[in-house]
């Protein structure tokens, strides 16, 4: 059995209350799908109880539709993995943090908040992390719309693509007189 | 044989008086601000060696002749930029090295990376290449030590960051 649906039967038999669900992607991995307002409970029993010791990884998603969250826990010495996902509205996007259990997640929220716009409550210190601070939008979502220019400096260039010659392109992917040649030069 | 008294000869002469020294002690800024700063490290060691042109790297802007830009500079990194070349002092040359300091090369589409540093301070010698080797930027720096032995002393060079706003 997977660890992931090992991990599923030890949480819903701990947290009965909670409505957990494995889901798991065409490529083979697996997750357990909680609803968002749980997230902090389930991992923090995770934590404490079950040995996760290391939150590998915490990313944000944009599938169009909606925004969702995936955590990565690791166990370091059972040598176990876990992974969680949460769903959330795009307009409405607000999540417990997790930055009290894992200090690392301070800045992966922190980073989740710059580019995808969601809301931890409760982080110590919510602020952009890789973009300026005056900077307008949340770069990864689906609908962002790409500055024209910033601090007066202009975002626009014409794309090269654009200058090409369009016969030029045309001869350039035109396989056939190479391989004429090719032919001749071998028979 | 040079003549004091003899007319328009002075100020050639006096151009090459004051830019041969220039050219030959170009001092780089030590500044990268991606993989292009990789090969910028490799050009500073023996095998390419830029010491022999007496160009060595300072680590503050207020002993810098020439700002290299090897690397995508971002918007945030943008403001910097700008400051360290506002820090430099007069004569001051931009070298532009690699896709990303030209035009935003492979970042050109992103939300994120300057579409070429040319939008924030003015560039004197643009090198493509994605990273250009060794080579290539030694051959910038003797493409700058040209450009500066046609500065003359009595012309001002454009160096404001202001001016391409
Ligand atoms: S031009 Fe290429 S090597 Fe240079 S900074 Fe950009 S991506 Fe890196």
């Amino acid at each position: 059995m997977s660890d992931v649906k090992r991990m599923h039967e030890t949480l819903s038999r701990a947290l009965p209350d909670i409505p957990l669900e494995v889901e798991s992607a065409q490529a083979g991995m697996s997750w357990i799908h909680v609803p968002a307002e749980h997230i902090a409970a389930v991992i923090g029993h995770l934590r404490h109880t079950e040995g996760f010791d290391y939150l590998a990884c915490l990313t944000g998603i944009d599938t169009g539709e909606e925004l969702q969250i995936a955590y990565t826990l690791r166990s370091l010495p059972d040598k176990t993995e876990c992974a969680l996902k949460i769903s959330l509205p795009r307009d409405e996007a607000v999540v417990p943090t997790i930055s009290h259990l894992y200090g690392v997640a301070d800045w992966f929220e922190r980073e989740v908040f710059d580019l995808y716009g969601v809301h931890f409550d409760g982080h110590p210190d919510l602020r952009r992390i890789m973009m300026p601070d005056d900077w307008e939008g949340h770069p990864l979502r689906k609908d962002y719309v790409f500055p024209s220019e910033y601090h007066g400096i202009s975002a626009e260039r014409p794309d090269p693509h654009d200058l090409l010659d369009p016969e030029y392109e045309a001869c350039a992917v035109d396989p056939a007189p190479k391989s004429d040649s090719k032919e001749g030069s071998t028979s | 044989m040079y003549h004091w008294g003899e007319g328009f000869a002075m100020p050639t002469k006096l151009d090459w008086l004051l830019n041969t020294p220039r050219k030959n002690s170009i001092w780089y800024l030590l500044f990268a601000t991606a993989c292009c700063g990789i090969e910028l490290m490799q050009t500073g060691g023996p095998r390419t060696d830029l010491d022999r042109f007496g160009a060595v790297f300072r680590a503050t802007p207020r002993q810098a002749d020439l700002l290299l830009v090897a690397g995508s500079v971002t918007y945030k990194m943008a403001d910097r930029v700008r400051r360290l070349y506002d820090q430099m002092p007069e004569p001051k040359y931009v070298l532009a090295m690699g896709s990303c300091a030209n035009s935003g090369g492979l970042f050109a589409r992103s939300y994120s990376v300057v579409k070429g540093v040319d939008k924030i301070i003015p560039v004197d010698v643009y090198l493509p290449g994605c990273a250009p080797r060794p080579e290539a930027l030694n051959h910038a720096l003797l493409t700058i030590q040209k450009r500066m032995m046609k500065d003359k002393w009595s012309v001002r060079r454009t160096t404001s960051s202001e001016k391409l706003l």
